[in-house]
């Protein structure tokens, strides 16, 4: 036996994974553990979750791979502040601590926390990208491109892979970056770096692309897709801040989060949103004529750009497209361990990811236990059918569920394990959700899930699946005021299709849905309280339920209706960040 | 709780913020030092020999591409932190 754990820490969104013979048994994020969003600390609770599932100790790890080259970033780091000396002393002050205590030291604090003896391997950042997407997708080979913030020096490259191995032919270096300006821009309309970028991408179609042009004066972009900035629009290589005073001056003050969005912002955004595709099409058909190859292989914080993926084969000359669902730095633990196990080792690839259920399950002598225990008042069922009619007749109703079945997702999104479900036909249904639950902003779009077999007759879309919602396609136009809560204001939606194979329970509930509404979409949003990571276990489902306006919890075979427990209650809302 | 159990967390939790002040402190002043006497030279020679550690200046070249060929090692080169 073969086991490899790929840990990925230290920068955001820290976690791990474990391959046992070239499959993956575990993966989760650190977050999920400790509740933190984000969480950049070392992912010892997502660790100890992957060794448990995998029914193994630290000790008998074969290898242990890490996400990145820790002093080829340190050189960065210190390129940075011999370059800005003196105006970057506040950046080194804060920086320097954390990367004497941990970042520098990385190999010992694996080897004290595991009590770990063997050999650790150290895959750079953007190759660990690279392998978290070719080496489990279904593709034989393929081009890759992977574009992020910054990995040691690179903010993007690209290559191909063939059967176990990955070539990267060329790199894009720091400071110019897409993920950096996505993330200047993000900062600039208020919302928060690393975190929000996705709430700029939701806001963008309410805008028109009339900074677009003043955006061609921040970034030079170079017919083969590369990129070069001005940098004196931004502050980032120096500084804790992103924009700079000239990007101020050029796109206005910077807005406060408790600021009204105005039209300005959502034109930023549009135009942002416009420079980005035009950023990342113009690199992949670079990438095309070097490769010639049909294939695409995505990985990075900005393949998670589920619009610009949406349009990639419409504006490039690449068939298919991959991407896995945890493209972010999370995934790069992935990456990692594929990496070292299948080009590294030379094993055969015999992994393909169809799923994204990679985190943990509780057992249902477990869930009853820990209701049991709290005095929850509930209802057992004996048969899934019955289960899932109710469940059906309660969306239909326009009552929102919790939906809490199986193992946890991998990756930002909530696939049908650690859900929230709704009535998509109900054009009150964003407003009630917004009230009861998310209370997210107004321009925020809510995502449909769709049966695999009906996809074709809701959306314009060029595929027959799409598991794991990372694309956005335009509904039908003859659909569209069929399910309005799920249509965002251009018409398109960020769907998820699933399958009876896939996950029965989740599809069994939609296809229940059809035959009371004729329509095989819900509302599928992630399962959480505003600010805080997507629930982990069964504690966090219910307390997440109690203290938002969730009508019903149904976890496994258990209904749990909110209005049964008061005891419970409480306001979410009072804790609730951003 | 009882106050006096009250009182002491309250004097824990103080001696904590206080011992992290210290330590932000000491922490400022040196790598403040380190700063100045590390970084500030060797920046100040370097651009004066015209070296530069980081593409601030625009190039205007036709392709910002690097080249940066990446194949399968052998394997104790990915037990390096470098």
């Amino acid at each position: 036996m073969t086991a490899i754990l790929g840990i990925s820490c230290f920068y955001h969104d820290a976690a791990a994974c474990l391959i046992k013979d070239g499959i993956v048994v575990a993966a989760a994020e650190e977050e999920r553990f400790t509740r933190k969003k984000h969480d950049i600390s070392f992912p010892i609770n997502a660790i100890s979750y992957c060794l448990k599932e995998g029914e193994i100790t630290g000790q008998q790890l074969n290898y242990v791979a890490f996400y990145e080259k820790p002093l080829l970033k340190f050189e960065r780091l210190l390129s940075m502040h011999l370059e800005m000396f003196p105006r970057s002393f506040w950046s080194f002050y804060k920086a320097l601590p954390a990367w004497i205590n941990e970042k520098l030291r990385v190999p010992g604090i694996i080897r004290k926390k595991l009590h770990y003896k063997g050999d650790i391997m150290f895959i750079e950042h953007h190759l660990a990208h690279a392998a978290s997407s070719f080496l489990v997708s279904p593709f034989e080979e393929a081009a890759i491109l992977t574009v992020d913030g910054v990995g040691e020096w690179a903010t993007a490259s690209y290559g191909y892979g063939k059967g176990n191995d990955i070539t990267l032919l060329k790199e894009l270096r720091f400071p110019h970056s897409i993920g950096l300006l996505y993330s200047t821009v993000t900062a600039h309309l208020g919302f928060s770096v690393n975190n929000s970028e996705y709430k700029v991408m939701g806001l963008s179609p309410y805008g028109k692309p009339v900074y677009y042009d003043d955006f061609k004066r921040v970034v030079d972009i170079k017919e083969d897709g590369s990129i070069e900035f001005d940098m004196s629009y931004f502050d980032f290589h120096y500084k804790l801040t992103m924009p700079s005073k000239k990007f101020e001056e050029e796109f206005g003050k910077i807005r406060k989060p408790h600021e009204e969005v105005t039209q300005k912002h959502k034109d930023i955004a549009a135009s942002l949103q416009k420079i980005t595709e035009e950023m990342i099409f113009k690199m992949l058909n670079h990438l095309h004529k070097e490769t010639k190859m049909d294939n695409l292989c995505m990985a990075g914080g900005v393949a998670l750009n589920s619009v610009a993926n949406g349009k990639i084969t419409r504006n490039t000359p690449f068939k298919k497209v991959w991407i896995q669902p945890a493209a972010s730095d999370a995934g790069t633990s992935l990456g990692a361990a594929a990496y070292a196990y299948n080009t590294i080792l030379g094993n055969k690839r015999k992994y393909t990811m169809k799923s994204a259920y990679l985190g943990p399950s509780y057992s249902a002598e477990y869930l009853q236990k820990f209701l049991d225990d709290d005095g929850v008042i509930y209802k057992k069922f004996k048969d899934d059918t019955a289960l899932v009619k109710l469940a059906a007749k309660l969306l239909f109703e326009s009552n929102v569920i919790g939906w809490y079945q199986g193992r946890m997702e991998w990756g930002p999104r909530a696939l049908g394990a650690r859900s929230i479900l709704s009535n998509a036909t109900n054009p009150k249904m964003k407003d009630i959700l917004n009230l009861k639950v998310k209370h997210r902003e107004h321009f925020r779009p809510f995502a449909p899930v769709i049966s695999k077999e009906d996809v074709h007759d809701y959306f314009e879309i060029d595929k027959d699946e799409e598991p794991f919602m990372l694309f956005v396609y335009p509904f039908k136009e003859k659909v569209r005021h069929l399910v309005p809560s799920v249509v965002h204001v251009d018409g398109s939606g960020r769907l998820q299709t699933t399958s009876k194979e896939e996950n029965p329970l989740y599809y069994g509930v939609i296809k229940e849905f059809e035959k009371l509404s004729k329509i095989p979409i819900l509302v599928n949003t992630s399962f959480n309280i505003r600010g805080e990571p997507i629930v982990c276990t069964p504690e966090d489902a219910y307390r997440c339920m109690m203290g938002t306006g969730i009508d019903y919890l149904v976890m496994d075979k258990f209904l749990i209706k909110r209005a049964d427990n008061p005891k419970d209650m409480w306001d979410s809302e009072k804790i609730a960040t951003d | 709780m009882s106050n006096i159990q009250i009182f002491f967390k309250g004097v824990k939790r103080g001696f904590g913020d206080f011992s992290h002040l210290i330590n932000n402190i000491i922490n400022f002043f040196l790598l403040l030092i380190v700063y100045i006497v590390g970084i500030g030279p060797v920046s100040a020679i370097s651009k004066l020999f015209g070296k530069h550690f980081l593409d601030i200046k625009r190039q205007n070249k036709a392709s910002n591409w690097h080249e940066h060929k990446v194949t399968k090692q052998p394997i104790e080169k990915y037990y390096r932190t470098f």
